[in-house]
């Protein structure tokens, strides 16, 4: 809908929606509470602002309207009309007709309304009142009396009449019959304030410097002698008690002979409104408009309180309004990332398993999980801007709910609670029908008459409570009345009348109750406009339902009744259980799901013709899936698990063949390109790419209830088979495809990964010779060129065909150029084979896995693809080409390659530790893999503590001997924090920075200035707690990371302290703990990535005795 | 041309991301090019572009301007009590597209999957359908008024539109209003 409107009309819709909904609230306050001038201000600035923005948009007929509206409540705000329920309603009225005015505009129609019949009400009405001032105390009740009392604005006594006969007179200035007098007559209500340019605007702010602006107009009795002079000494006077920024007219023109009926001016000064409003008011002045100006930006709103008026547009100036679309828009779109995640999840996963774990793996593990926060946390964001108080709808039934109850002839309370309570807007905006009908039900069955109330002794005046609250995962939004309640006998009766249930049927009250919510029940006697029609209440449990939300009833016979909507807190990511029956999976959205159970074919029972289970002593009513999804019939299994599910009052069951597990999905409805389906609520994506129904309970149950002639019935199961028989076809058309893609491309590139991946380790000790490997690498290489070639070609030959088609459309022929015919050199064999066995293409393509236009005369526009694949296949064995023998150089290589790492960890183990459990390749990724998750984690744990983006990492990691310890130590002085292991794997975790970085890095922990990053300016006790506290964190994450993964228990104990020499701290490890010096320690490097700072230390894992082998048994 | 754009966009990323073989990637993208100038073609020379395919025996045409892309079969998700001829949900670059098996809508019996099998994904009033087919033939290109109207030849009335001749081959024009309307309120 937006799309057809431009930015302006949209704007006034937007704002238009704002202001009917302002002047309902302040219209109903006004009725109830009689005067108050700030509510008749608002009521007025309302009328003000609709009348310039309808014009501005063209709405000439709603501006004249507010415009007269305007005009009256001019009277109102000067206190020269009183509040009546005659007013309100004529107001109320206008404000109906606005609304649809406004409501017909935003369908894109032109409104005809031209309130004609209004206006002459309006006018009839300033008239009537004005016309009899005498009676104006009469007809204003009592206590807006009492409040106009401290309003200044309101006239002395003896001034009333004067301004009253004058305020008839400007107020009327359109109509003909006075036109005379009102010739040199100037209305001010009307008079704008005086504009600046944004040079003098930004003038006025630098004077103003803080001071309270004012806009001003005054004016003169019509017939006031000498108006010049005296407008002059107003200037005069406002000159030596402030600032007058300006007056239009000036002081010269004032001077001149000209006689001006009106000034207005822009005055700064440290007094108040009333006080200005009294100096202006000068003898001879009939009108004074005053108005705090907001230097910045508009006009500020008039009110009571200056102060408060500031904080309001600071406030204001805080939120933005940004579309829904959007937010919708990021919300899809944020939910996509979060199944695209789950689909890197299970690429991992893949990888893991073929490849086991190597340092890689785990880094991409690390960042996956990162990946995921962040969506997350993006995704509860944006969530969070779409919630919308539920107050805001509330609020709305107030006047709906007085004119029912007043034409009801009922005395009723309307009671708001927990307005706060934020709702996803899109449920708001749905709630207002299904809110509007359980409303007027309660008033119109509900709630008694008075003398009924009387009768059973309840209070005369009944509550109808509407209720917002949040509880677990869902927000309830509650209507409560103390009415008579719900009839069960009489609905029980209806249902049975209607058929809707068995006569014999035995049915809980939940279930009775549930009745009213069948389309086209109603147990009402008569039919009249506002309910009883029965269709209502199926709406309001389709819109709930459509929200994945339920309706549920509590009912108390002669007390009242109540009816609670329950929503989910979030609408567009949702948790599912995802099931499997006959090879289509299922989700269920967790919020349907109560419990999941496992039950065997002899727990289900059967009790009238309906299949039950007794669930802890509760009758669960169970349904087959399979058969509610229309799949063909089955006999149950001998176990199978059982979903069971929340209907909104009862609990029923499903079974399901198998339960796959759960996952996050973003529900898309159907209806885009489709329709709804009953028994789904749409469909999502999974992480591969393939959709996944989602189940709808409520759908569910009416499809299983209503049995045999049902749709499904009809329903021929050839077209299940069909679609798993296409499905299984398809599957195997794209397998062939994809084999022949890796054999192109997928296996070289895999050596290419693993090379990568033991490159660092061989670099190190292992001298590269093997003259055949170096042959096998160019090789390599001259393939990764060639296919760089090829996407090149690829790339190339796009845009050929295109132009080439250009060229064969030009020709008038029908026929697209079969591709062969364009296709470039190395793509003739393709066109061979064609020749080669003319009769039976489809044969050798069906191996090949693609498809070819069958007769070249008939070449498809879409089959340019052909040639392609072809191209990369090579079954036939027509001789070894060029990439067969690339393909075999790299076996031989990828062979070579493996052996060479063997050899390669052999050699690093034999020289350097004859004695210790040799740390193999695998040994040495795996435990990569956990110290780097370890590692990970004490980054994501720093960074929570110092809320900072902490990132840890492993540049280096290797095992060494005990000896070379000191080697890896910096020879300077140091500082070495250690931290003893107890339980499975007993050792020594020892971290060890390089002074200056101790200094640093506490230094940086703490919070302090660089300047104070030394040995001077940090106590000891202070680095010492605080690089503890590192190590402590460091060295225990990557100890649960080792006890997670091994299974081990490892507890770390206290941190101990060593500051000095190497030589020192090697002593002091030796005296803490004899480590064993013919084991094998890990060298860990450590970086941490502070933001841009970046430090390095350094940390080691001493084991004692056994328990690195111990460790390394259990990786 | 930004339909066409957007396709070629999310088509290069799938061949970056290795979700499609650079092949099909290429036949992907000269399908949209080639749709594409259709479209701007039929407009240009008033003449009525038809999009021929074969289901069963018979050749059937939608108006070039409003075909989407034409797809190999791809994998689909069975909507369940949602009527024999509609095959599926597919997926298409996270659009949900529902396929009609035209040959169980139009002849009563499902199509046989073959190589030549295609999944023509037709636009109308915003919305997506698959139509499956049997084979792509061919695009025709046919003068406005040598179109003829619906009462010719009786075969499922109300899904067709009229019949055109290109060459020798006659083929019947769809109503692709009734078809998507069909699918939305069955």
């Amino acid at each position: 809908m937006a799309t057809n409107f431009d930015h302006y009309t949209e704007m006034f819709l937007d704002e238009a929606g704002e202001q009917i909904e302002a002047l309902n609230q302040n219209l109903l306050i006004l009725e109830k509470d009689g005067f108050d001038q700030e509510v008749i201000n608002e009521i007025f600035r309302v009328a003000h602002t609709m009348k310039s923005s309808s014009a501005f948009v063209g709405l000439d007929n709603l501006s004249n309207l507010s415009h007269h509206m305007e005009d009256l409540l001019q009277f109102v705000k000067d206190g020269k009309i009183g509040i009546s329920t005659d007013l309100v309603t004529l107001f109320f009225d206008c404000l109906d007709r606005i609304k649809s005015a406004v409501e017909e505009f935003g369908d894109g129609n032109t409104p005809e309304d031209r309130f004609e019949d209004l206006i002459s009400s309006l006018d009839q009405y300033l008239k009537k009142t004005i016309s009899k001032p005498a009676q104006k105390k009469a007809a204003a009740p009592a206590k807006p009396e009492a409040k106009t009392a401290d309003v200044t604005k309101s006239p002395a006594p003896e001034k009333t009449e004067e301004i009253t006969d004058s305020g008839i007179i400007h107020a009327s200035e359109e109509k003909e019959e006075i036109i005379v007098e009102s010739q040199e007559l100037v209305s001010i209500a009307s008079e704008s304030f005086l504009t600046l340019d944004p040079p003098d605007e930004s003038l006025l702010f630098r004077e103003s410097s803080g001071k309270q602006v004012f806009d001003g107009i005054v004016s003169l009795e019509p017939d006031s002698p000498m108006k010049n002079l005296r407008l002059l000494l107003l200037v005069q006077h406002l000159k030596s008690i402030g600032n007058l920024f300006r007056s239009d007219p000036s002081e010269e023109d004032l001077d001149g002979e000209t006689p001006y009926n009106l000034i207005k001016f822009l005055f700064i000064g440290d007094i108040s409104k009333k006080e200005l409003e009294q100096v202006c008011h000068i003898d001879m002045v009939s009108d004074v408009r005053i108005e705090p100006r907001d230097v910045k930006g508009g006009r500020k709103r008039e009110r009571k309180d200056e102060t408060g008026t500031i904080e309001d547009v600071k406030t204001k100036t805080k939120n933005i309004k940004v579309s829904s679309e959007k937010i919708d828009y990021l919300l899809n779109s944020v939910g996509e990332l979060v199944i695209t995640n789950s689909g890197l999840m299970k690429i991992y996963e893949d990888l893991l398993f073929y490849h086991g774990d190597s340092p890689h793996l785990a880094e991409l593990k690390s960042k996956i999980d990162q990946a995921a926060r962040i969506a997350k946390d993006l995704q509860s964001g944006i969530m969070k801007t779409r919630m919308i108080p539920v107050g805001l709808v509330f609020q709305r039934y107030t006047r709906p709910v007085r004119d029912l109850s007043l034409e009801l002839g009922k005395d009723v309370d309307l009671v708001f609670q927990g307005e706060d309570t934020e709702l996803d807007k899109n449920i708001i905006d749905s709630l207002n029908d299904p809110m509007m009908h359980l409303l007027r039900n309660s008033l119109d069955h509900g709630i008694e008459t008075v003398p009924e109330r009387r009768g059973s002794s309840k209070p005369e005046r009944a509550t109808l409570l509407l209720n917002a609250y949040q509880s677990g995962n869902n927000i309830y939004v509650e209507i409560r009345d103390d009415g008579r309640g719900l009839n069960k006998d009489r609905i029980l009766k209806k249902a049975k009348e209607r058929g809707l249930v068995s006569e014999d049927a035995t049915l809980t009250d939940d279930e009775i109750y549930q009745m009213i919510f069948h389309p086209g029940f109603s147990t009402a006697e008569k039919v009249s406009d506002l309910s009883g029609r029965g269709v209502g209440m199926n709406v309001v449990k389709n819109m709930v339902s459509s929200f994945k939300g339920s309706v549920q009833v509590k009912n108390i016979p002669g007390q009242g009744c109540s009816f609670i909507m329950a929503f989910p807190m979030t609408l567009a990511i949702v948790s599912a259980i995802i099931v499997k029956i006959q090879n289509e999976e299922y989700a269920f959205p967790l919020s349907d799901v109560v419990e999941t159970i496992r039950v065997t074919k002899e727990d289900v029972t059967t009790l009238q013709g309906r299949d039950i289970i007794n669930l802890r002593g509760d009758i669960l009513p169970v349904y087959n899936l399979s058969t509610v999804l229309g799949l063909p019939p089955r006999a149950y299994l001998d176990e199978f698990p059982i979903i069971v599910a929340n209907s909104g009052i009862r609990k029923v069951g499903f079974i399901v063949d198998e339960m796959i597990g759960k996952q996050e999905i973003v529900i898309k409805t159907l209806e885009k390109n489709f329709r709804a389906v009953s028994g789904l609520v749409g469909a999502c994506l999974m992480g591969d790419g393939s959709i996944v129904m989602v189940l709808d309970i409520m759908g569910l149950l009416e499809l299983s209830q209503s049995d045999s002639q049902s749709s499904f019935s009809a329903f021929d199961f050839s077209s299940i088979e069909f679609v798993e028989k296409y499905n299984s076809v398809v599957k195997s058309l794209q397998r062939k495809v994809q084999e022949k893609a890796e054999v192109r491309g997928g296996a070289p590139r895999k050596a290419i990964d693993r090379r990568g991946l033991v490159k660092k380790k061989e670099e190190k000790k292992v001298p590269v010779a093997a003259t055949r490997s170096e042959r096998a690498e160019a090789i390599l290489r001259s393939r990764e060129e060639k296919e760089k070639i090829l996407e090149a070609e690829m790339d190339n030959k796009l845009m050929e065909e295109f132009d080439v088609d250009l060229a064969g459309l030009d020709d008038d022929d029908f026929i697209i150029p079969s591709p062969s015919n364009f296709s470039p050199s190395p793509r003739k064999k393709a066109a061979k084979v064609e020749e080669m066995h003319p009769d039976d293409v489809s044969a050798i393509l069906d191996e090949a896995g693609i498809s070819e236009t069958e007769d070249s005369s008939v070449g498809s526009v879409m089959e340019a693809e052909t040639t392609a694949p072809t191209d990369e296949f090579h079954d036939s064995d027509t001789a070894l080409d060029q990439d067969e023998r690339v393909e075999e150089a790299l076996k031989s290589f990828r062979v070579e390659k493996e052996q060479r790492v063997h050899r390669a960890l052999d050699i690093l183990v034999d020289e350097d530790h004859s004695s210790t459990p040799a740390l193999s390749d695998e040994d040495y990724n795996r435990l990569y893999a956990v110290v780097n998750t370890g590692m990970m984690n004490a980054g994501f744990v720093l960074s929570q503590l110092l809320g900072l983006k902490v990132e840890v990492s492993v540049p280096d990691f290797k095992a060494v001997d005990f000896n070379e310890l000191q080697g890896f130590i910096p020879d300077e002085e140091i500082i070495g924090i250690t931290l003893e292991t107890e339980g499975d794997f007993q050792g020594l975790v020892l971290f060890i920075l390089d002074e200056a970085t101790g200094y640093h890095a506490a230094g940086d922990l703490m919070g302090l200035p660089m300047d104070k990053w030394s040995k001077d300016a940090i106590a000891r006790e202070d680095i010492l707690s605080v690089l503890s506290e590192l190590t402590n964190i460091v060295g225990s994450s990557v100890l649960n990371a080792l006890a997670n993964k091994t299974g081990l228990t490892i507890y770390p104990s206290v941190p101990g302290f060593i500051q000095g020499e190497p030589a020192a701290i090697i002593r002091k490890i030796d005296e803490i703990r004899s480590v064993n010096k013919d084991l094998q320690i890990i060298y860990v490097s450590t970086d941490f990535y502070r933001e841009d700072m970046q430090l390095l230390g350094r940390m080691f894992l001493l084991p004692t005795g056994n328990s690195l082998a111990k460790l390394l048994d259990r990786l | 041309m930004d339909e066409r754009d957007s396709g070629l966009k999310s088509i290069m990323m799938d061949l970056k991301d290795g979700t499609i073989s650079a092949s099909s990637a290429v036949a992907q993208s000269t399908d949209l090019a080639k749709i594409e100038l259709m479209k701007t073609r039929a407009a240009r020379e008033n003449l009525l572009q038809f999009l021929v395919f074969q289901v069963g025996k018979g050749h059937y045409g939608i108006n070039i301007l409003e075909t989407h892309e034409i797809l190999k079969p791809v994998q689909v998700t069975r909507i369940p009590n949602s009527g024999n001829d509609i095959l599926g949900v597919l997926n298409l670059r996270g659009n949900i597209i529902p396929v009609v098996d035209v040959n169980k809508k139009f002849l009563g019996r499902h199509s046989e999957i073959s190589n030549f099998s295609r999944i023509v994904v037709a636009a109308h009033e915003g919305k997506f359908t698959g139509l499956l087919v049997d084979r792509v033939v061919e695009v025709a290109r046919v003068k406005e008024d040598s179109v003829e109207g619906a009462e010719v030849r009786g075969l499922s009335q109300e899904y067709i539109n009229g019949a055109a001749r290109s060459g020798e081959r006659i083929f019947l024009i769809l109503n692709l209003e009734i078809i998507f309307k069909k699918n939305i309120n069955n």
